[in-house]
């Protein structure tokens, strides 16, 4: 029953949790400074209560500024892609729907190698690139919003619309590489790759914020866009406004995704995987999936980061590339061992 | 309650309309909207829960005007089955009839929510299949499933769109049976678009033919399943024999081809 299958939904949850949770601890001992889990820890330590353990400045460095913010960036994107993921696939009712299906990565990709190869963009110095991508993502997702409101916000209408958006930007992107000295060019691949290193304190508090908006939304919408499953019609009849909660939430997951593309760069197979594995692992009510969506994508990104920078210690592998390396034999079994319906 | 319609009028931008269309249906009826492909019945049915605005007319549950209520206000009134099964039927059995609770909520379904799904998987005999994903239903029981969805939704009035599609003659009966039990024990009033002559004479208290949107016989099954507004309205030669009080259409040929 649905009421015990939440009560046991919390419980997997916080078990979602813990692991996160310990794959963190495992993986601030983790990096090419050589810089092992206890002293990473008493770092940590000497940060919250100064002067608790004898730690190098280096070492605080390196753990505080460097390794912690990479974690939980890691972790909230991933928690971003995952939740989105599933909110896009169920609204849109397509289970290819991710921020790759609206543009939107597609578009950051332009903004990014807008500021990289032309230098122009909105904001300044430090900002230029990340600024770039974050306006240009949410400029795709206003573009295929606005065409698909005029057409009663029709999943179809939707998705036809991201595809032809991301088509646009990735010919602009081709345009930009075309036209740019190779330095650049470089720069714009190793941008379109991904890359949780870039992140920092300020971006993660304006990645909590944004979470912490978007995520209360699309839990308080949870019924709503379970009952779209049922159809349209069934949807509207029932008092659902279909064409305001399939904008309402395409909007929010866009602003959500478009912070992440802007911050950690076009990180594939989350957004699409993550549900995917909630789907086929069990049954639940639409509000624990999409909490286990968000989960399972923290804990996937989080430990490919961790297998990108273990596998080829000291260089550090592109995330992009073990995302899919992990997920896709994963998604793959899940596939094949198919939970047929009882 | 009752429900009465008075001249509700739309046109498709395109092709298709209905014209001035008026009826009445009393709580504990069944009527039966019959008549050929494109004649306007589904388009009639969405006007009166408004999935369809309609350009004129109005709508009364009891006394009040539908058009003059909040979405979902007429949800809490009005139970819908549309022509096609639920798209995505990954989901449990319970939870598509706890889907009928959404019009009583603010945001997701709370006990009294999950007791009365469960009354009423249990007065439709589904409580067995409670855990069930509706994909692994027959296309009979997917159908009492969301009659079933309606009933948790203490719809006064329920709407259904050609229910018996594509499913056997015993699980058309099945169904029908159980709109009959509705109306008679809840005291719904039922509205039902069909294209079975002979199975909404046995169901229906009253029906109405539409022919090009417009009303082409209304009344009791007897009075309006006649040999002459059969071949009226949909270019069929048939005979009609009574048995118990009912009529039993029998067709015989295309009213066209005879001619020729």
């Amino acid at each position: 029953m649905l009421k015990k299958g939440f009560i046991s939904g919390t419980a997997v949850i916080l078990l979602l949790i813990f692991i996160s949770g310990i794959l963190a601890c495992y993986a601030v001992g983790i990096g090419p400074a050589g810089i092992g889990g206890l002293e990473a820890f008493q770092a940590l330590c000497n940060h919250f209560v100064p002067n608790t353990f004898d730690v190098s400045a280096m070492t605080h460095t390196v753990v505080v500024n460097i390794r912690a913010p990479r974690i939980i960036m890691a972790n909230l994107s991933g928690f971003g892609l995952g939740i989105c993921g599933y909110a896009m696939q169920s609204v849109l009712k397509n289970p290819l729907a991710s921020p790759y299906t609206l543009g939107l990565s597609a578009a950051a990709g332009f903004g990014a190698a807008l500021a990289i190869v032309l230098g122009i963009g909105l904001l300044s110095s430090q900002y230029l690139i990340v600024g770039n991508a974050f306006v240009f993502s949410l400029l795709a997702s206003i573009l295929v919003l606005g065409f698909a409101s005029g057409r009663n916000a029709r999943p179809e209408a939707v998705i036809l619309s991201g595809v032809a958006v991301m088509f646009l930007f990735s010919a602009g992107i081709t345009l930009l590489q075309f036209i740019a000295d190779p330095y650049a060019v470089q720069a714009v691949v190793f941008w379109l790759i991904g890359d949780v290193g870039r992140a920092s304190w300020d971006k993660i508090l304006i990645m909590v914020l944004v979470i912490c908006l978007v995520t209360p939304f699309l839990l308080f919408k949870s019924w709503d866009i379970g009952i779209l499953r049922l159809g349209d019609e069934t949807a509207e009849s029932l008092g659902v406004r279909v064409s305001l909660t399939r904008m309402g939430v395409m909007a929010a997951c866009s602003l959500l995704t478009a912070s992440v593309v802007a911050f950690v760069g076009a990180i594939g197979f989350i957004g699409l995987v993550a549900p995917h594995m909630v789907k086929l692992a069990g049954r639940g009510s639409e509000l624990f999936r999409l909490l286990a969506s968000g989960m399972v994508g923290a804990i996937l990104l989080a430990s490919s980061d961790m297998v990108a920078l273990t596998v080829l210690a000291p260089n550090i592998l592109p995330i992009g590339v073990v995302t899919s390396f992990l997920g896709v034999p994963l998604f793959m079994f899940l596939i094949k061992r198919g939970k047929q319906p009882k | 309650m009752n429900i009465k319609v008075n001249e509700i009028c739309f046109s498709y931008p395109d092709s298709g309309r209905i014209n001035l269309i008026s009826t009445e249906v009393k709580a504990g009826e069944i009527t039966c909207i019959l008549g050929p492909n494109g004649s306007g019945k589904s388009t009639f049915l969405k006007c009166l829960n408004r999935l369809l605005p309609a350009a004129s007319g109005t709508v009364y549950i009891g006394s009040e005007d539908i058009g003059l209520m909040s979405k979902k206000k007429l949800a809490c009134l009005m139970g819908y089955l549309p022509q096609e099964p639920p798209p995505d039927q990954e989901i449990t059995v319970l939870d598509a009839v706890l889907m009928g609770r959404r019009p009583h909520t603010l945001w997701r379904p709370g006990k009294r929510d999950f007791d009365l799904a469960r009354q009423a998987l249990t007065n439709m005999h589904l409580f067995h299949l409670a855990d069930r994903m509706l994909a692994s239903l027959s296309g009979g029981e997917v159908q009492r499933v969301m009659l079933a969805r309606a009933l948790a939704q203490e719809a006064k009035v329920l709407l259904l769109d050609e229910p018996t599609n594509n499913l056997d003659i015993r699980h058309q009966l099945g169904v029908m049976r159980t709109v009959r039990d509705l109306a008679d024990t809840v005291n719904l009033a039922a509205i039902v678009v069909m294209h079975d002559l002979n199975l909404s004479a046995r169901f229906a208290d009253k029906i109405l033919i539409l022919s090009n949107g417009e009303i082409a016989a209304a009344g009791i099954p007897a009075g309006v399943l006649t040999s002459e507004n059969i071949r009226e309205v949909y270019k069929v030669e048939s005979s009609i024999y009574m048995e118990n009080g009912l009529p039993h259409v029998i067709v015989k040929e295309e009213t066209k081809r005879l001619a020729n």
